[in-house]
């Protein structure tokens, strides 16, 4: 299904065209140098990607400590990132990242996928914000190094660390009857951490919006409206920690998580009765411990269990769908000289049922991978090859990625990547009969294929980085109709996406602890493949233009900030005849520190402060006008505002 | 920097740029028994610029009729026959799954090659040369074919989902005609004029009014029909929701006389809902008020009489009933039945005698208006689930729901039917999916 020999060749040249770094003289394993590159000893505002070679962003939920930001807001404070919310205030909220669907953008909670054999992206809104301390966005066929599914790209929510004494709390309320909570402190002792983090979530979701009721008309006839069904509640726990074992470390984390809302539907087709509840459980274990010296072995396994139930109308009433997953994996890390190499196994299982399902499937994954980075140049210039061989039940394929990444003058650094993936068929694609959705057993897994290249300038001041990049999706599975009620997945769609991501950042400057952000994304998503009227024209729901941009002041005991979001406008359907308009949205909201040990701050924060009633996302549902949320929150230590 | 580092960054970004331009090659798809030409998908076996081959054209009064240019005399067959050398068709139908429209002589052949309109041709209206077609999926467009085959520009509507267009003059002010056209996503009944559109002008859509009773989900509007300056909508309901809140009635709309200045100037006068008329239903069916059409100064719409939640095509509650509201007495109703057919939708009128499409029963039904009381007679088997449904020259045509076929019947009986498979090809390709959504007489 892929060009094996092509990208097993390539690895193999790199190899062999760096020297292998002296033995020691005493017969000694290697020392392995100091990998401190310019890329990683990255300063404020920015932390650093796991991989520099990557075009990848890092969103710190500390920045936005206090404000209303869900994991959906943060993620789409990134460039190449596009979040659809159908109607905020935790309702569905999934990403798309360089123009691949949802199901396409690898979703990661600490490294663990939270994609199900369902299919359909996973729901961000299902991860409590107060558990996040940093997101990594990593855009590009990424298949290589997280796994197959990531045509776009990935996005890796990394939870808050486990630090003895430190704690947090937070309390906020607003809007629509929109309440937050949550809490997490962390203990431990010599060899041993641990953090405790809970959370709960919820909304009346009943909100204000203008519904046009004579679209076809030049002028607009604005009906005032409700959302009605809306709310929402969603909670968590979560547990992690580490230990000295052995020789070894040991890591773990468990969490809980239940959301419970309304489906209010879309404004046309209201769906006043429908529900959803989601319920997931999600364990993992990782030990790791130095074999040699610059050799380490690290082994783990987690599992799974999500629970959804749907009640819609529609089907007459609900739907039980519950999937069990387990994976064991194991990864040696060589540090060898110019090589930091990586290599690893992993298998694992996956059940799923559900109603429409005819009975429960299942399936069994396995991956070996391998990868290097390799220091060239008195280190100033880093390559980064990766491949991966992966099986998911029936399918299989190979990805494979080429990094670089090379200091150019002072802080100004380019890198480069190109990668393929591929994505298997969910089982909802393959299997799934149900209300209009037909199955289809005979898909093929997607195809992706990207490259990029980016300036990037980091230093005291902040960070810069202008990029372009190219991703070509291939055999994706779009829902066509198959007959007068009924619609049925094929492999039918071909796309070309190109475009510019920019972004910038700047540290706090000045007294006044000025800083500002900015993220910016052109993006054109040309089908190659369909009805001669479809081609060249753009991907439905993929907006061309997307802009995130902050300014902020932070002197210490009090913040204020301000934030522009814009979103151009999205076709909704393939031949670009109609359209939801482009949105703007503008965000504030400032605090004060009420007490200093232990840091005490109140906040306040609007959204959407021109009350602009008649923004929708991509898929015409309304969302939030303007809203008001205030916070406090507390922290054992002291931040300095931002 | 060394000359060393930047070219093997270079490489690696030309590396990638190349072995990605392969696969940024463009691909049309095309419907069933049509080839590619360039970007373009062509029937070589009616395509007069396409013959047999891309690019292979027929001279100057030749037609292409399977795969060879010939003479028009020599190979229409429709009743019409060669006019200028061109085959003038005798009915048209809506190809939905592949986006175009299909002329047909009355012996069912094809007349010249499918013309692509928009996605989801859904119904069709003739109006004075050209056919008017209302798009339902993936956007809500209407535009038109003329007789030699060409498209007027489209017009993009608002909502999602177009199900109804009709043709009507006498209202707005203006000596010709207007189109009506039921939109479905905001329930709204939108009224176009022709010769904007075709001219791909502003203004095009003169007038919209909204049908709901309660705002909220969709009356879906589905047939239309005129009289007495007013327009009668069926409101079908939702399939699933069983309250008569939305649905379930038929909306009457007064359609002003002088011209629209300020739109909406069309008002709902009343919406007449069917919860409690006597044999509207069998329970625990409903009445899903569907197609429409207006003889003399009455109103027939017909009612599916549907049990909820079986989606788009319910299961029959009992046989289908035909509701007349009588608009020279102050709308009165009545409701005649209809035994043999089930899940009756379109309607057309001929002369003294209605033909109801029969979805449940694979049927058509006549239904004698010429006494007091409509009287309906036995059903025309069709042999597929009668969905539009046309009487032209004297004939009957009826389209399948679930396929690309079209069944030609003889009102009178004389003739045995006739039944054409594949007139709408299958599109996409592996999806099995043709539908033939509607049929008119050709303009």
């Amino acid at each position: 299904m892929i060009r094996r020999g092509t990208a097993l060749a390539g690895l193999t040249v790199l190899w062999l065209l760096v020297p292998p770094r002296p033995a020691a003289a005493d017969g000694e394993p290697p020392v392995p140098p100091l990998m401190t590159l310019p890329e990683v000893v990255v300063i404020l505002p920015r932390a650093a990607p796991s991989d520099p070679t990557s075009a990848a962003t890092v969103v710190e939920a500390g920045r936005f400590a206090g404000e209303p930001k869900d994991v959906a807001s943060l993620v789409a404070t990134a460039p190449g990132v596009a979040v659809q919310e159908y109607g905020g205030l935790g309702q569905l909220a999934t990403v798309s990242v360089r123009g691949a669907a949802a199901d396409g953008v690898k979703v990661l909670l600490d490294g663990l996928p939270l994609d199900t054999a369902a299919g359909g992206g996973v729901d961000l809104s299902s991860i409590p914000r107060g558990w996040v301390d940093r997101i990594e966005i990593v855009r590009g066929a990424e298949g290589a190094r997280y796994g197959a599914g990531a045509l776009g790209g990935v996005v890796n929510v990394i939870t808050r660390q486990a630090a003895a004494g430190d704690w947090s709390a937070r309390l906020s309320g607003g809007s629509f009857g929109s309440y937050s909570a949550a809490a997490d402190t962390g203990f431990g002792g010599a060899g041993w951490g641990s953090l405790l983090a809970a959370s709960l979530d919820g909304t009346g979701g009943g909100f204000p919006y203008r519904w046009n009721t004579l679209p076809s008309l030049p002028t607009p006839a604005w009906d005032e409206r409700v959302r009605a069904n809306n709310a929402s509640r969603s909670g968590g726990l979560l547990a992690k920690g580490w230990a000295r074992a052995g020789a070894g470390r040991l890591d773990w984390l468990a969490l809980l998580s239940e959301t419970d809302r309304g489906l209010a539907g879309p404004p046309a087709d209201l769906t006043p009765d429908d529900s959803m509840r989601e319920r997931r459980a999600l364990a993992a274990v990782r030990y790791g411990r130095a074999l040699a010296r610059g050799l380490e072995l690290t082994a783990g396994a987690d599992g799974r269990v999500e629970g959804l139930d749907a009640t819609q109308a529609a089907l007459g009433g609900t739907d039980r769908q519950l999937d069990l997953a387990g994976t064991g994996r194991a990864e040696l890390r060589w540090d060898a000289g110019p090589h930091l190499v990586l290599a690893g196994l992993s298998a694992g299982a996956e059940r799923l049922s559900a109603g429409g399902l005819g009975g429960a499937r299942s399936r069994a994954s396995g991956a070996a991978w391998a990868g290097d980075e390799l220091l060239l140049l008195d280190g100033r210039l880093r390559l980064s090859p990766a491949v991966r061989g992966e099986s998911l039940g029936r399918f299989a394929g190979l990805s494979g990625k080429l990094g670089a990444s090379a200091g150019l003058w002072g802080p100004l650094a380019l890198r480069a990547s190109a990668g393929r993936t591929w994505r298997a068929p969910s089982f909802g694609e393959l299997f799934l009969e149900q209300g209009p959705l037909k199955p289809n057993p005979d898909l093929r897994p997607e195809q992706a294929l990207s490259a990029d290249a980016a300036l990037r300038l980091d230093g005291r001041l902040g960070l810069a980085s202008l990029g372009v990049f190219g991703s070509l999706y291939d055999d994706l599975i779009v829902y066509v109709p198959a007959s007068v009620d009924r619609v049925k997945p094929v492999n039918q769609a071909r796309a070309w996406v190109r475009g510019l991501e920019a972004e910038a950042a700047t540290a706090p400057l000045g007294p006044a602890g000025l800083t500002a952000q900015l993220s910016w994304t052109w993006l054109r998503a040309e089908t190659l493949r369909g009805a001669p009227e479809e081609l060249h024209r753009d991907v439905p729901h993929r907006a061309r233009q997307r802009l995130f941009a902050r300014l902020g002041v932070a002197p210490g005991a009090w913040e204020l900030h301000a934030e522009v979001h814009y979103v151009g406008r999205q076709w909704l359907d393939p031949r670009n005849q109609t359209a939801v308009p482009a949105a703007l949205a503008f965000h504030a909201g400032g605090g004060v520190r009420l007490w200093r040990r232990p840091e005490l701050w109140l906040q306040v924060d609007a959204r959407n402060l021109a009350d602009d009633r008649t923004l929708q996302n991509g898929f015409g549902y309304p969302l939030p006008g303007r809203s008001w949320t205030v916070t406090l929150r507390a922290n054992s230590q002291t931040t300095g505002g931002r | 920097m060394t000359k060393g580092s930047w070219m093997l960054a270079v490489v690696v970004v030309a590396a990638a740029a190349l072995a990605a331009l392969p696969g940024c090659r463009t691909e049309v798809i095309c419907p069933a028994g049509q080839t590619a030409c360039g970007e373009s998908c062509r029937s070589f076996q009616t395509d007069p610029a396409n013959c047999g081959a891309c690019g292979h054209t027929c001279a100057a009064g030749e037609v292409c009729s399977a795969g060879s240019c010939s003479l028009c005399a020599a190979s229409c067959t429709s009743a019409r026959g060669c006019v200028n050398e061109v085959c003038l068709p005798d009915l048209e139908v809506a190809c939905y799954a592949s986006g175009a429209v299909q002329a047909l002589a009355g012996d069912l052949s094809p007349v010249g090659p499918p013309r692509a309109v928009d996605g989801g041709p859904v119904a069709l209206a003739p109006l004075d040369g050209r056919t008017w077609v209302a798009h339902s999926y993936p956007s809500p467009t209407i535009r038109s074919v003329d007789l030699a085959g060409a498209v007027s520009p489209s017009l993009p509507l608002g909502g999602g989902d177009l199900e109804m267009v009709r043709a009507h003059a006498g209202a707005y002010g203006r000596p010709g005609a207007l189109l009506y056209v039921s939109d479905v996503t905001p329930s709204t009944l939108v009224v176009v004029d022709p010769a904007a559109a075709l001219a791909g002008a502003a203004g095009a859509v003169v007038d919209e009014v909204d049908l709901h009773r309660v705002a909220g989900n969709g009356e879906n509007p589905k047939g239309i029909a005129f009289a007495g300056g007013k327009a009668y909508v069926a409101l079908y309901g939702d399939a699933f929701l069983g309250d008569y809140a939305h649905g379930q009635a038929v909306s009457v709309v007064q359609l002003p006389t002088a011209a629209c200045a300020t739109p909406p100037c069309a008002t709902v006068l009343k919406t007449i809902s069917l919860q409690g008329v006597p044999g509207a239903a069998d329970a625990p069916g409903l009445p899903f008020p569907s197609g429409a059409v207006a003889v003399g100064s009455s109103v027939y719409v017909t009612l599916a009489n549907l049990k909820l939640g079986g989606g788009y095509y319910g299961t029959p509650a009992g046989p289908g009933k035909l509701l007349v509201v009588d608009t020279a007495a102050g709308d009165a109703l009545s409701v005649v039945q209809l035994p043999g057919c089930e899940n009756p939708g379109a309607i057309a009128a001929a002369g003294t005698r209605l033909w109801i499409a029969c979805g449940g029963t694979g049927a058509a039904m006549p239904v004698d208006l010429s006494g007091p009381v409509p009287v309906p007679a036995a059903p025309v088997a069709t042999g597929v689930t009668s969905g539009g449904i046309a009487i032209c020259n004297g004939m009957g045509y009826v389209t399948d729901q679930w396929s690309g076929t079209v069944v030609r019947f003889d009102p009178a009986g004389a003739l045995p039917n006739l039944t054409m498979p594949g007139v709408c090809p299958v599109y996409p390709p592996g999806t099995g999916f043709a539908w033939a959504a509607d049929v008119a007489c050709a303009p």
